[in-house]
């Protein structure tokens, strides 16, 4: 992993494993690497994948079955969307929105545009 | 876990000593990074911590015991990987089985799935392989002795860029409650996503000492020049800084920027960690 | 793990470790030490085959204690060759085991084991001395084979003991021994210096040893120094000669010791 973003390093951790949840490599249910062998992956530090692990264990996104590790909540998928999109709501989109406006894209075309992409 | 309390030590008897009523307090479970410019002593104070040298005045202490008196058990529970070191004319299994038996906490398991990490082949003569190649199996065989305490010195110097990164696995992989593993380096690219805590020093001075947490609590790094910023640095990119945190954010630490922050505003680094 | 002074498992740990990181260069030295000793008793029998007896036996006693005094100084010498590099030196100070048992595994390797192997070597070049010299010039008078392995006993205790009398073999070995602390205790205090420098260095520190000794005796008139040199107390100077060495020799034993455990991976300015 590339850590160039500048989010904390234990956040970009997280948001890595939510991607893998997203696309289905990890699925609901399914176990996660352990903190050990996460850290050893990705070449961090594991109090750091520890910090992740909690993080996303806060957010209902994964839970620990004592003695077998940590596995992916059922819902887990429906919670990062969840969670991106007030990310997105409450970050980017008032700068983006703020772009459009100060290169004058009115909504309609803005409409019609995302139409043209979903296609 | 380990406590070094007012040291004292300079190599030669007059002039201005090494260390002078030098300080320092290290827990368990952490990845240590000894940051310091060449010649500020960071060898100097890994062989101390290991009870290599003796201090003229002050104590280094593991686990309540002075290091000094060499005994056995604390020997046992201390390894230290030296910038230079030397192998014995043998292949690496045969060195391991003459080795071993003085680490109670060793364990071949562990060396195993080092070695696997390094792709190191352990039947292979040591004096036949090249300077990196010996390094790697070193600190194998560092890293399965089981000690509390493991003190590498440049590990990383003499590594290739496939080989840093092989390290940074396997030093991830070795990490336990009770482990502490200090890494003194000028390379501090090659570890710094490994590190819990950093310790800077130059000419006797601790100029930082913290957690990697409080560190990032504390300071922001970015690319925003801020006024009161401690460092500007200019890369191709554009400028990068470090300045206090006023967000509360917290930024990837970027260890060179921190080094050099520290290195040329230390009054305003010692003072920015004391507040609070 | 207990810190007691001495365990045996420790200590065995040790040696194995000396054996395996230093045993072929052992092995060769004890090699070469056999075929030096062979080709020194074949051309000794060759040259003086027409007039053995007493003076070749006595010229071999000779030619072999000089051959040892300056072999087992030598090993003795070899000690310690983990302090010689940085790297090996934090290699021996940072082995888990005591001082005692580091210093004990060297006196054991390198003096009396390196004494045996001596005693071996030679029995061995002996025989072989015998074999060569019927087959090259098989006419010539060739001696019977020397006993060596007996060599420390007949030295030691000399053949006309239990009297006030002390034995000349005793008191060559005493100095053998003594001699060969002292390079033991130098190699400790001197671990980079080749085994002629240090020589000529522990040669000057005990002919001062001896000297000082003396004028301190003739200083203080003390009645013992009258003793050992009046001549017609012949064995008073073979007593004081004695008990100097074993003194030299337990001192010196006892300061290497003292000094393995002060050395640190940097040896700075003063002692």
């Amino acid at each position: 992993m590339d850590f160039k973003e500048n989010k904390a390093i234990y956040l970009q951790i997280a948001d890595n494993i939510g991607d893998r949840i997203l696309s289905g490599e990890l699925p609901a249910d399914g176990k996660i690497p352990s903190v050990r062998e996460m850290a050893a992956e990705i070449e961090v530090n594991p109090n750091t994948v520890a910090r992740t692990y909690e993080y996303l264990q806060q957010q209902g996104v994964i839970y620990t079955r004592r003695g077998l590790g940590y596995f992916v909540a059922a819902d887990a998928a429906q919670i990062e969307v969840r969670e991106r999109r007030n990310a997105l709501m409450q970050g980017e989109l008032d700068y983006f929105l703020g772009r459009l406006k100060a290169v004058g894209i009115s909504p309609g075309e803005l409409k019609a545009l995302y139409e043209d992409y979903l296609k | 876990m380990i406590e070094i309390k007012n040291l004292q030590f300079g190599y030669s008897r007059k002039g201005a000593p090494l260390f002078s009523d030098f300080s320092l307090s290290l827990s368990a479970g952490q990845v240590v990074g000894l940051l310091g410019k060449n010649g500020a002593g960071k060898s100097t104070l890994i062989y101390l911590m290991a009870g290599l040298l003796t201090p003229d005045a002050g104590q280094v202490t593991m686990h309540g015991v002075d290091v000094r008196r060499r005994l056995p058990s604390t020997l046992a529970d201390v390894f230290v990987v030296p910038e230079e070191f030397e192998l014995p004319s043998m292949s690496l299994n045969r060195y391991v089985a003459v080795n071993a038996p003085f680490y109670p906490r060793f364990s071949m398991e562990a060396l195993k799935s080092y070695l696997d990490i390094f792709e190191m082949d352990g039947a292979m003569p040591l004096k036949s392989m090249s300077m990196g190649q010996r390094k790697k199996s070193f600190i194998c065989f560092a890293l399965a002795s089981g000690t509390s305490l493991l003190l590498l010195d440049e590990p990383t110097n003499g590594l290739d860029i496939p080989s840093k990164s092989q390290f940074r696995k396997a030093i991830a992989q070795s990490m336990t409650d009770e482990r502490t593993i200090v890494v003194s380096t000028h390379q501090v690219r090659d570890i710094d996503t490994l590190l819990d805590h950093v310790v800077i020093v130059d000419r006797s001075q601790v100029l930082l000492d913290a957690g990697v947490r409080e560190i990032g609590q504390r300071l922001t790094f970015g690319s925003e020049v801020v006024p009161d910023a401690l460092y500007v640095q200019s890369t191709p990119l554009g400028p990068v800084t470090v300045s206090p945190n006023l967000s509360g954010l917290e930024t990837p630490i970027d260890m060179e920027l921190l080094f050099n922050a520290a290195l040329t505003q230390p009054a305003r680094m010692k003072e920015l960690f004391t507040r609070k | 793990m207990k810190d007691n002074v001495f365990s045996a498992r420790r200590f065995m740990n040790v040696l194995r470790k000396e054996i395996a990181v230093n045993g072929r260069t052992l092995l060769l030295l004890a090699l070469g030490l056999y075929m030096g000793l062979t080709i020194v008793m074949t051309f000794g029998n060759m040259m003086f085959s027409h007039s053995f007896e007493i003076p070749v036996t006595l010229l071999a006693n000779v030619v072999v204690y000089c051959i040892a005094a300056f072999v087992f100084s030598i090993m003795a010498s070899m000690a310690f060759s983990g302090l010689k590099t940085r790297g090996s030196r934090v290699d021996l100070l940072m082995m888990p085991a005591t001082a005692l048992e580091k210093v004990l595994v060297q006196a054991l390797v390198y003096g009396v084991a390196g004494v045996l192997v001596f005693l071996l070597c030679a029995q061995l070049a002996d025989l072989t001395r015998i074999g060569l010299m019927n087959l090259l010039i098989p006419t010539a008078e060739i001696p019977g084979p020397i006993n060596f392995l007996a060599f420390p006993y007949n030295y030691a205790f000399g053949v006309s003991n239990y009297d006030a009398r002390i034995s000349f073999g005793t008191m060559l070995t005493m100095a053998l021994a003594a001699s060969m602390a002292t390079y033991f205790m130098g190699a400790v205090l001197m671990p980079r210096y080749t085994w002629l420098k240090m020589m000529v260095v522990m040669q000057a520190v005990d002919i001062v040893i001896f000297v000082v000794l003396i004028l301190c005796g003739r200083w203080m008139n003390a009645t013992w120094i009258h003793y050992i040199t009046d001549v017609n107390h012949v064995d008073g100077i073979g007593w004081f000669f004695t008990v100097l060495a074993i003194v030299q020799a337990v001192v010196c034993a006892v300061l290497a010791y003292v000094f393995f455990k002060r050395k640190d991976v940097v040896t700075r300015s003063v002692l």
